[in-house]
C-alpha cells in the first residue's frame, strides 16, 4: 500500500496546482495510487507517519523537496518500510537518486527498484545528503556565474575557522578552514571524490582561506562545493566524526541549520531502504 | 600541488591542518601538513615539501619531498626529493635519492632474488 505524504513547501497555490495535477495523473499513469494526505501546520508529517503506520502502509513517499524527505526519513527511524521520494522540482536529492521528475519519479515507484542507503546521523538527526559549515556554496545565486560582486564578498569574507576534530577514535587533528562539508551523498560530480552513500563512509573536505586571485581562479569549484579539485583542500574518510570547535558553529543540511558545536557525526551503513531510479549516482 | 596530484590521494592533508594520532586509509595518501603519531596505507603515499611529519610511516610506495622523524616501511620503492630530509630507518625494496636529499638512519632492502638462467644451447659445430 502507498502512502503519499505530500508537502507543497513554498510553492503557490497555482504551481501547487499545477503539479499536483501532474502527480495525480502519473500516479494513475503507472497504477501505483494509494492514500495521499498534505501536509499542513497542524497535521506535521510525523502525524502524518504515524497514521501511516497505522493503516499498514509499507511504501512512504516524500513528494516535495528535500527537506521533506529528510522528515519523511528522521520520522520513519528504525521502522521497516521502503521510503520513496517524487520531487515537485529539481534537487540535489532527486538527482543523487537518479528521480529528475514527477512523471520519472512515478514510473521508478512502479518499477520498485529499491536499494540500501547510508545515513549520515547528527545529534539523533539524520541527513542523506551533507552537512556544510563555514560558507554554503547551497546559498549562492547560481545564475550569477559570471561572478556576481555579491557573491565573491560572500566568500572573501567569510571568518577563519578554527576547527579542532576526531575522526574514528584515532586520530586528533585541526585546521583553519573557511568552509567544510561532511558528506555522505552529493550531487556534484567529481573524478577525483565520488561520494558514493553506499560505502560506509563519510567524506570530509575543508576548505582553507584563499587568495582573491585563488578565489577567482577556483570560483567554478568553490560555486559547485568541488573543494577536493582546489589544491589547499583537506579531504579525510571517516566513519565517525567530533567536531569540537569553534563552539556554537552552526551546521546546515541545505539552507536548515540543524545543529550546532561541539557536534558528532556518524555513518550508519545501509540504513534506509528507498526507492531509486535508473540514473541514480551511486 | 596540482590537481594531477590531487587526482593522485584519497586522503589529503593540507599544509593548513595538523593531525595527531593514527592516519589510516586504504588509497593514496597525500600530507602537506603536520602529523604526529604513525600514517599507514595499503598504497602510495606522497609526503609533499611543506610536510612536517613525526610518525612511522607504512605504504606500498613513497616519494618523500618534506622532513620525516621517524621509521619509514615500504614495499617496494621510495624516493626521496631534492627537498626531502629523512631521520630514521628506511625499509624497503627499492630506493631513489636525489641530490640535495638528507638521509640520516639505517637502510634495510629486502634481498634481490637471483633468477634462474637456462643454460644456453651448444652451438652445433659445423
Amino acid at each position: 500500500m502507498y502512502y503519499y505524504i505530500i508537502d507543497p513547501g513554498k510553492l503557490s497555490q497555482k504551481q501547487f496546482e499545477r503539479v499536483q495535477n501532474e502527480l495525480y495523473s502519473s500516479l494513475s499513469e503507472y497504477r501505483v495510487s494509494g492514500e495521499n494526505a498534505r501536509v499542513s501546520p497542524l497535521r506535521p508529517v510525523s502525524t502524518l507517519i504515524d497514521t501511516a503506520l497505522a493503516r499498514g502502509a509499507k511504501t512512504i513517499v516524500a513528494v516535495g523537496n528535500d527537506d521533506t524527505l529528510h522528515e519523511v526519513v528522521n520520522a520513519l527511524t528504525g521502522q521497516d518500510v521502503v521510503i520513496g521520494f517524487i520531487p515537485l522540482f529539481p534537487t540535489e536529492l532527486s538527482e543523487i537518486l537518479g528521480l529528475s521528475s514527477i512523471n520519472y519519479a512515478c514510473r521508478h515507484i512502479a518499477f520498485r527498484r529499491i536499494t540500501l542507503m547510508d545515513a549520515g546521523i547528527i545529534n539523533k538527526t539524520l541527513f542523506l545528503s551533507k552537512i556544510t559549515f563555514g560558507f554554503n556554496p547551497d546559498e549562492i545565486n547560481k545564475s550569477a556565474w559570471t561572478w556576481g560582486l555579491k557573491n565573491f564578498s560572500k566568500i572573501s569574507n567569510q571568518p577563519l575557522l578554527d576547527v579542532r576534530f576526531s575522526s574514528d577514535s584515532s586520530f586528533h587533528a585541526t585546521a583553519q578552514a573557511t568552509a567544510g562539508m561532511i558528506i555522505n551523498a552529493r550531487k556534484t560530480n567529481s573524478q577525483t571524490l565520488h561520494s558514493d552513500p553506499s560505502d560506509g563512509m563519510l567524506d570530509v573536505l575543508l576548505l582553507p582561506k584563499l587568495s582573491k586571485l585563488a578565489m577567482f581562479k577556483h570560483r567554478k569549484e568553490i560555486f559547485s562545493g568541488s573543494y577536493e579539485n582546489i589544491p589547499t583542500c583537506s579531504v579525510i574518510h571517516s566513519q565517525e566524526i567530533e567536531i569540537a570547535s569553534p563552539e556554537g558553529m552552526p551546521l546546515r543540511v541545505g539552507n536548515r541549520i540543524i545543529a550546532k558545536t561541539p557536534a558528532t557525526i556518524k555513518i550508519l551503513p545501509k540504513a534506509i531502504k528507498i526507492i531509486v531510479g535508473r540514473d541514480r549516482q551511486f | 600541488m596540482s590537481r594531477n596530484e590531487n587526482n593522485f590521494a584519497e586522503t589529503i592533508v593540507s599544509s593548513s591542518m595538523r593531525i595527531d594520532g593514527e592516519l589510516k586509509s586504504n588509497g593514496n595518501i597525500k600530507i602537506d601538513g603536520i602529523v604526529s603519531g604513525k600514517v599507514q596505507t595499503s598504497q602510495d603515499l606522497m609526503i609533499g615539501p611543506n610536510a612536517q611529519i613525526d610518525a612511522d610511516l607504512i605504504a606500498q610506495n613513497a616519494v618523500i619531498s618534506g622532513t620525516i622523524k621517524g621509521n619509514i616501511t615500504v614495499k617496494e620503492s621510495i624516493l626521496i626529493g631534492e627537498t626531502g630530509r629523512i631521520i630514521g630507518n628506511i625499509s624497503c625494496a627499492s630506493i631513489g635519492i636525489k641530490e640535495g636529499a638528507y638521509f640520516s638512519g639505517n637502510c634495510k632492502m629486502q634481498e634481490i632474488k637471483q633468477v634462474a638462467v637456462n643454460s644456453s644451447p651448444e652451438i652445433e659445430e659445423e
